[in-house]
Parts: structure tokens; sequence; C-alpha cells
């Protein structure tokens, strides 16, 4: 098992190396007006951008509009973006990850990335019916953390974006990421109700 | 999942160390987090939609800025305010306007124009794809009642070519369910009707779908126009005191000789280019004599050639859209009529000769079905050797959907040996022709669906099989063509056959009561 998990990290960093090195000349290209690669780049990130709006909204044509949004900013505004100042994909989650505060600010003006958490479970949230009770029952798991430990623990677990990229996209350093995460985690333990708590002992022991 | 948990564990040990001790309970909170996220799946139509789109963004952000030689249909790249100081509000309106439509030469410089760096119609040619059956029913439900409630055929999706038949009034009480048309004193031609025979390998009809297009309209930017507008003085009314406008049309025309308007619908995403006969100096004959002596002779009509030459010349200079025609041909009505002339000196030379750039989508030909090919029309005036027209001028962004196709063959060549839906084939005729159609190519039939709204230009996938041996020398049809949606195929010309009545039928008229 542990070995499969190492395989994978490892072809992904692979192709993230890889798709680094492309993605410099890709952009260098688009930045000089060729476009002929620009596939490329959107191949790589649609389905994980994708993700990380809909994570965030819960509704499929939400986060469809919401994908297009951030996609057209990103390469509209592509001869904005600067290598020196960090990957593609990081500049890319910040663009998707501010479209989705835009959003949520139609209607709360004064939202923050973090506290997108409740407000996607808010009733004028749209939402698919199969969703709700999974995002109930973590939401359950999860009320009692702080908004942004809630959103390190999504971008960590469900989004599978390395602290790095984490510290990228929102702007915080990685050793308080890190802190955030494993408070976190500990929090929760902490928290874990009783039936839960024997049955992970129980799967310890036997 | 479980090498995700242990990846995340190993991070969170070498955070804090002393987690490790709740190895049991800190696996379960990880596994449950896990597991509790939401299984998302990227809608591939979707993805491919937005790659398309993107495409098309980045098409247009690069024409002006990027590839400063190439011109484009892009309104309004730069406009330079100053500019309308200068010269007349009308003038500059034309300027800005003929900018809209023929794209790019005319480079006006305003980085503070509102609207300024937003195109009008998009330029290139694309599809998106959406649901299956997403244009509802091809052929109205209400067709069929309608045509019988009402006597007339009309409410249902039809083509552009009629299949040659001539405008026609179905007799609601016939039981034969045959259309008439007067008979024409003097002349009675012999009823013919041709029978298309398929001579080539059997149809392949290996998909179970077939995607059918439908032209975008609405897309087109009018309030990147109406900005353009809000920003000049009307003097007797001031435009920047409304909101929200959007300009539906407008029409221009070039005050000069030999000039030219230039008709621009948004939301249908069309232009149209006439001319501005005022300033054409054509002969004004007020008597016989001066008709007979302006009249254009054989020797005067243009060749091919030339006709060819001088629409490319008019594509060229005012960049209408090309990237989505093929080779310009003639289309040579005129001679056909001529060659079936007898008496050679009655033969009305036409004043315009028509240049069609076949219209590719999808790299797919376009026909209409009546077998010809649908594209940009350039008429060239044969007296002054200049374009006076071009004309289905439209944008050419598509929606695609998923509808059943037609597997059956035998469908498919019962349909054919009519020689397609509309032509109203006629069994009883005294006289059947046999013509023979070769092996078909796979093409886009361009019809008509209306609805309560209006109306949608559909494309839908079809075979088109070229006429192989002309049952005369100047046959009218190039080609039959058929649709492969199956449902289309269902609709025929309920009319029946078009027949001649054999004597006429003199009106009643009642007089009106007193």
């Amino acid at each position: 098992m542990y070995g499969r998990s190492a395989g994978r990290a490892k072809s992904i960093i692979m192709t993230h190396q890889c798709m680094e090195l492309d993605e410099r000349t890709i952009i260098r290209r688009i930045q000089a007006g060729d476009f002929d690669d620009f596939h490329h780049l959107y191949d790589a990130y649609a389905r994980r951008i994708y993700l990380f709006i809909y994570y965030r909204t819960y509704h499929k044509e939400t986060a469809e509009d919401l994908t297009s949004e951030a996609f057209l900013k990103a390469f509209r505004g592509i001869g904005s973006f600067d290598a020196a100042k960090g990957t593609f994909g990081a500049w890319l989650y910040r663009i998707a990850r501010n479209v989705v505060i835009d959003h949520y600010r139609t209607a709360h003006p004064t939202v923050d990335m973090e506290s997108i958490w409740d407000l996607s479970t808010d009733d004028d949230v749209a939402q698919e019916v199969d969703v709700r009770q999974d995002l109930d029952r973590v939401r359950g798991y999860l009320k009692d953390l702080k908004p942004e430990q809630r959103s390190v623990i999504i971008m960590r677990v469900w989004d599978e974006l390395s602290y790095q990229e984490i510290a990228d996209i929102t702007g915080k350093s990685v050793p308080s990421l890190k802190m955030m995460f494993s408070r976190a985690i500990a929090q929760l333990r902490r928290d874990l109700p009783l039936g839960m708590l024997l049955l992970a002992l129980w799967r310890v022991y036997h | 999942m479980e090498q995700k948990i242990q990846k995340i564990l190993r991070d969170l040990y070498k955070i804090d160390g002393t987690l490790r001790q709740h190895d049991g309970e800190l696996h379960e909170i990880v596994a449950r987090l896990i597991a509790s996220r939401p299984d998302a799946v990227l809608d591939q139509r979707f993805h491919d939609a937005l790659r398309q789109t993107i495409a098309q963004a980045l098409r247009a952000r690069s024409s002006p800025a990027v590839a400063s030689t190439r011109q484009t249909n892009y309104f309004l790249t730069y406009m330079k305010k100053a500019l309308y100081a200068l010269i007349p509000a009308s003038v500059g309106a034309l300027a800005v306007l003929l900018a809209v439509v023929y794209g790019g030469k005319m480079k006006i410089l305003s980085p503070t124009a509102p609207g300024a760096a937003s195109p009008v119609f998009e330029q290139h040619q694309s599809i998106i794809a959406r649901g299956n059956e997403a244009f509802g029913k091809l052929v109205a439900s209400n067709s069929v009642s309608q045509a019988e409630q009402s006597g007339t055929s009309v409410g249902k999706a039809v083509g552009l070519g009629g299949g040659g038949s001539a405008p026609m009034a179905v007799s609601a009480d016939s039981g034969k369910r045959s259309s008439m048309v007067a008979p024409v004193p003097g002349f009675a031609p012999e009823w013919t009707a041709y029978h298309y025979v398929y001579q080539g390998d059997p149809l392949m009809l290996a998909d179970d779908t077939v995607e059918v297009l439908r032209r975008t309209k609405g897309a087109g930017n009018g309030a990147a126009v109406a900005a353009v507008l809000q920003g000049m003085n009307f003097g007797v009314a001031d435009l920047k005191s409304f909101t929200s406008l959007q300009v539906q049309s407008f029409s221009l025309r070039e005050d000069k000789e030999y000039g030219y308007t230039v008709d621009v619908n948004i939301p249908e995403g069309t232009v149209g280019i006439g001319q501005n006969y005022e300033r054409w100096p054509y002969p004004k004959c007020s008597d016989e004599a001066c008709y007979q002596n302006s009249r254009l002779k054989e020797s005067d009509m243009l060749s091919d050639t030339a006709a060819i030459q001088i629409a490319d010349t008019f594509v060229r200079e005012h960049n209408l859209a090309q990237s989505d025609y093929g080779t310009p041909e003639i289309v040579d009505d005129w001679r056909v009529l001529y060659a079936q002339t007898t008496v050679k000196t009655d033969f009305y030379f036409p004043e315009a000769v028509n240049v069609l750039y076949p219209l590719t989508v999808n790299g797919k030909p376009v026909y209409d079905d009546s077998g010809r090919k649908v594209g940009m029309n350039i008429t060239v005036d044969v007296r002054f050797k200049r374009v006076s027209g071009a004309y289905n001028i439209a944008t050419q962004t598509y929606e695609s959907s998923s509808y059943a196709a037609e597997k059956n063959a035998d469908a498919i060549l019962k349909i054919l040996g009519q020689g397609g839906q509309y032509a109203g084939y006629d069994a009883q005729a005294p006289k059947i022709v046999d013509v023979t159609v070769g092996a078909p190519q796979t093409a886009y039939l361009k019809m008509w669906q209306y609805n309560e709204k209006g109306s949608n230009e559909l494309l839908v996938p079809a075979l088109v099989f070229p006429i192989a041996k002309s049952p005369e020398p100047y046959f009218w049809r190039k080609a039959v063509v058929i649709p492969l949606a199956s449902e289309l195929l269902q609709q025929t010309n309920s009319g029946g056959p078009i027949r001649t009545l054999e004597k006429s039928v003199p009106s009643v008229v009642v007089p009106p009561s007193q």
C-alpha cells in the first residue's frame, strides 16, 4: 500500500515537473501571441480547478460557470502572469479562489474564503440533493473548527494540494499551514464522538 | 484511499510526532474526511466546450495586439476619441461602424472608449456541445394539424430550396392531397416526374446519433456598439442618459460614386452589403428605345474567371470572413436559361452574376434541400464590372446536439427516389424520367426550424447524392440531399405532388350585402 502511495506521489511530481517545463514554454508562447498549445495547459488544470470550485459550491452548474470564468480570466490575463513569482498552477488556483469569493460576495458582501464553508450550506445556495447528506455529515465533523482550519483541511484532503501549493495560493507560510493542519486534526480527534473513538480503537487492536 | 490516508498521516506525524500515539483515531478521522469528499466529475462536454470558448477568447485577444498585420472583424479595438473632434459625427459613425463590418483596416485609437475592446461578433467558427435533443423537436409538433386546418403547408421545419417546387396552395378538401397550380393560358407543359436512382455501394449507416447544429443567435455585443454611440454628441438628445442600451441593427451608406449600403443585424449575427443605388450611374431610361439600347448583350457578360476575380478583390479589400468558405464558384443559372431559350434575341441577360463562396462547417459543405451549396453570395454587376452586393455573411458559432440517426438505408433510398423530402414526387405523372445519382458524400443540410419565438437555423448531417447522369443537357438540379436525423425523415411533403389544374375554375364573387 505504501509503495503504491509513494509511486503515485512520484508520478505526480514527475508529471508536475514535466508540466512545469512545458508550462513555461507554453506560457511564454501564449504571452507572445501563439496560442496553439494552450490546450495542454487547460487540459492539465481543467479537472482540478473544476473540483476546487465544486467543493466550494456543491452545485454542478455553478461550478461550471465559475470554472469558465476562472479560466477565461486566467487566459485573458495571462500576459500579467510572472513565472518568477510562482507557478502557473498557484496563480490559476488564486484566480479560481477569487472567482468563488466574488460569487458569494454578490449575496454576502463581506465574505472571505474561509467563511464560504458556512455560506455554501445556506438555503440560498442551490445544492444538489445527493450532495446535501454528505455535506451535512462533513459539516458535522468540522463545525467546531476555525474557518481557516477548515479551509486548509479541505485544500489538503479534498483538493490534494501540497502545503507549498496551499501556501502559494493563500499567501500563508508553509510552517504555519502545517501547524494549522495538525492543530485542526488534533482538535477533531479531541472532539471525536465516543462511538467513533471506540470504533477506531477496535480497528487498531483487531 | 488508504494511500492518501497514509500520506496525510505521515506528513502529520512529521509536524507533530506526538500525534502518532493516536494513529487509530486519526486514521478514522482522515478516512472519513476523504470519504466525505463529494463525488464530482468534470463533464466532458463542458470540458470540451470550455476549451473551445477559451480558444476563441485567445484568438480574439491576439488579433489586434499581437498580430498587428492581421486584420480582424473585431469591433473598435482601437478608437481615438480625438478623431471625433476632427470629423463630422456622421462620417465618424460611418468610419467606426465600417470598422465593425470590415474589421481592422481603420484603426481609430482610443484607450478610454467604453466597449472599445469588445468584439461585436465572434469571428471564428465554433461549436459548443449541448445535451441530447437540446433543440426540441426538429419538426414542429403541430405542423400537420396547422397545415390541415389552414389548408396551407406552413409551420414546420423546412429547407431552403423548397425542392424546386413552386409556391403552392394545398387543397384542404382534396382526398389525394395533391397541390394545384393554376394553368397559364397558352402554356401547357408536360408534367414530368423525376425518379432518382441510386447507383453505388450499399449505404453504411453505422451511427446511432447525428450531431445537429444550430447557429447561435443573440450573441452579438450590441452593448459595445451602443457604448460607442453613447460617447457621441447627437445634439438633440443625450444618449448617455440611457442605460443598458443595446444596438439591434443599423444601416450605413457610403456617400460616393459606386457606394455601398451596409446592414448589420446584431441579434441575427448577419451583415449584408448592397448598392447605394443613388450613386450608381445606371441608365435612366424613360422610353423603349433607351431600354433596348441599354440592354446587356451576350458579349457584355463576364467570364467566370473575371467575375471571380472581381469578387475575390472585394472580399479581400473589405476583409470579409474567408476562413469558413471554400473556393468561389459561379452560380450559372443564366447560362442554363439561355441555353433553353429558343429565341436568343429575346433573352434578358442579367445585370449581375452570382459568385458563391461555399460554406464549410466542421469540415463539411452545407447544402440546401434543392441540392445547391450554401455560402456567402457575392453579386457582380456585369455592366460596371464591380461587386454589387454581398449576402449571407453570418457569424459561424453553433451549438450541437445529438439526435437519433436514421439507420435504415431503404428508408433513405425511398426518399432519395422521390427526390427528397419536399420534392412532391408524383408516381402517377404521365412521364417519369429516371435520374442516376452517385455515391453520396457527407454534408450538412441547412434547414429552418420554426417555433413560437421565431426561427432557428439548423444544420443537419446529411447525405448528398450528386446527379451522376443528367436527364437533360441543363438539368436544374445538381444533387439530392437527404438528412440523416430520423425525425426529419418522417416529415415529407404532405401536400403531395404539384399538378396543373386541367382548366381554369372561375372564382365565385359574392357581392357584399347591402
